[in-house]
C-alpha cells in the first residue's frame, strides 16, 4: 500500500467533479490532494509546487487538455515519471488509444466509482511498485 | 498514387454529379426564397430565431439548477460522513468497555447492549455505503452538464443559421440576439465508435499492452 500522504494533483473543470473525485480518494485512504481547474493550472501547480507524485486528469477543458495535459508531462524531464491516471467521459476507441500512446498510466471512463478508481490506482502502484 | 494524367479519373465524374447536385440546390433555394417571400414565412422565420435565446436561457438554467443541487448534496454528504465515522467508532469502543467490565449487576442488560451497539455500527456502515453512493451519483451532473451545453452550442447555431437565411430575405429583420458565450464543449452522445462501459476500456488497454 502507497503512502496515504501520496501527493495528487486531481484535475478537472467542472469544480463538482474534482469534489467527488477528491472525496473518493479520501475515502481510499488519501487526502493530500490539490486541485487544478485545467491542464494550464495544472502544469503551473506540478512545476511551482514540485512534488507531486500522481495526477489524475479529466481530458476535455478548456485552456489546455488532458491529452495535451499528459503529453506535456511525458515531454518534461521533471515530470515524466508521474503516473497519470485519465478520469473521462472521452470514451471512443480513438481516444482510449490516444491517451496509451500518448503515455496515459490508466483510463477510467465517467461514470465511475470508487470501486473501479481503487482497482486502476492499485494497479498502478502494483505496476510502479509504489 | 494511382493519379495518372490523362485517362477519365472518376473524379471528374463526380464533379458532374456535385454541378448536378448544386444546381438542383440552387433551384431549390430559388424556390425556397420565392416561397418564403409570397407566405410572408420570413416572420416564422423570424419567430423560430428569437425562440433560440429563450430555449439557451432554459437549459442554462438547467445546468445551474444541477450544478446548485449536486453542490448542495455533496455537502450534505460530505458533513455527514465523518458523523457516521465517529458514531460507529464509539459504539466499537462502548461495546468493547462493555464486554471486558466486570458487571455483577444486569448481566442480560450488558450482553443486549453490547449486541446492539454491533447492530447500530452494522446500521452505519451502510449508512456510509450508502452515502458513498450518493456521493457517486452526482458525476451525472459532470456528464450531463457536458451534453446540455453541446445543445446550447447547436441553439447558438441554429439561430445564427436563421438568423442569417433572415438577413438574406428580410433585410429589415432584427439583427441579432446571438451571443457565443464560451462553453466548453463536452462529448458527444455515445459515437459510434464509443466503447460501452469500463470492461471495453480495460480490454482495450490490454491489448494496447497497458
Amino acid at each position: 500500500m502507497p503512502d496515504p500522504n501520496l501527493k495528487f494533483l486531481v484535475v478537472d473543470d467542472f469544480s463538482t467533479m474534482r469534489r467527488i473525485i477528491r472525496n473518493l480518494l479520501k475515502e481510499l485512504g488519501f487526502s493530500n490532494i490539490t486541485e487544478a481547474e485545467d491542464g494550464v493550472d495544472a502544469l503551473n501547480k506540478l512545476r511551482s509546487e514540485g512534488n507531486f507524485e500522481f495526477v489524475v486528469s479529466d481530458w476535455n477543458m478548456p485552456n489546455m487538455t488532458g491529452i495535451e495535459l499528459l503529453r506535456n508531462i511525458r515531454k518534461d524531464a521533471a515530470l515524466k515519471h508521474l503516473p497519470v491516471l485519465m478520469v473521462t467521459a472521452e470514451a471512443k476507441r480513438e481516444n482510449i488509444i490516444e491517451a496509451a500512446q500518448a503515455g496515459a498510466s490508466g483510463y477510467v471512463v465517467k461514470p465511475f466509482t470508487a470501486a473501479t478508481l481503487d482497482e486502476k490506482l492499485k494497479k498502478i502502484f502494483q505496476t510502479l511498485n509504489m | 498514387m494511382s493519379e495518372t494524367t490523362d485517362t477519365p479519373t472518376p473524379r471528374k465524374k463526380r464533379s458532374k454529379i456535385a454541378d448536378v447536385r448544386v444546381e438542383k440546390i440552387g433551384l431549390a433555394t430559388a424556390r425556397l426564397h420565392k416561397i418564403l417571400k409570397e407566405l410572408g414565412h420570413t416572420r416564422r422565420l423570424e419567430k423560430s430565431a428569437s425562440t433560440m435565446p429563450d430555449a439557451r436561457e432554459r437549459l442554462s438554467f438547467i445546468d445551474k439548477s444541477m450544478h446548485e443541487a449536486s453542490e448542495k448534496t455533496i455537502s450534505a454528504v460530505e458533513t455527514s460522513l465523518p458523523l457516521v465515522k465517529k458514531t460507529r467508532d464509539t459504539c466499537a469502543k462502548l461495546s468493547m468497555r462493555l464486554a471486558d467490565g466486570n458487571f455483577t449487576q444486569h448481566p442480560k442488560l450488558i450482553d443486549e447492549t453490547i449486541s446492539k451497539l454491533g447492530e447500530i455500527a452494522m446500521a452505519e456502515e451502510s449508512i456510509h455505503h450508502n452515502l458513498m453512493q450518493i456521493m457517486e451519483a452526482q458525476e451525472f451532473r459532470d456528464v450531463a452538464g457536458q451534453m446540455v451545453n453541446k445543445i446550447v452550442d447547436a441553439a447558438v447555431e441554429i439561430e445564427s443559421i436563421l438568423l442569417d437565411i433572415l438577413k438574406e430575405y428580410a433585410p429589415d429583420a432584427k439583427d441579432s440576439l446571438i451571443s457565443t458565450e464560451g462553453l466548453t464543449s463536452g462529448p458527444s452522445h455515445k459515437a459510434k465508435d464509443s466503447v460501452t462501459g469500463q470492461d471495453e476500456v480495460d480490454d482495450l488497454l490490454a491489448s494496447l499492452g497497458l
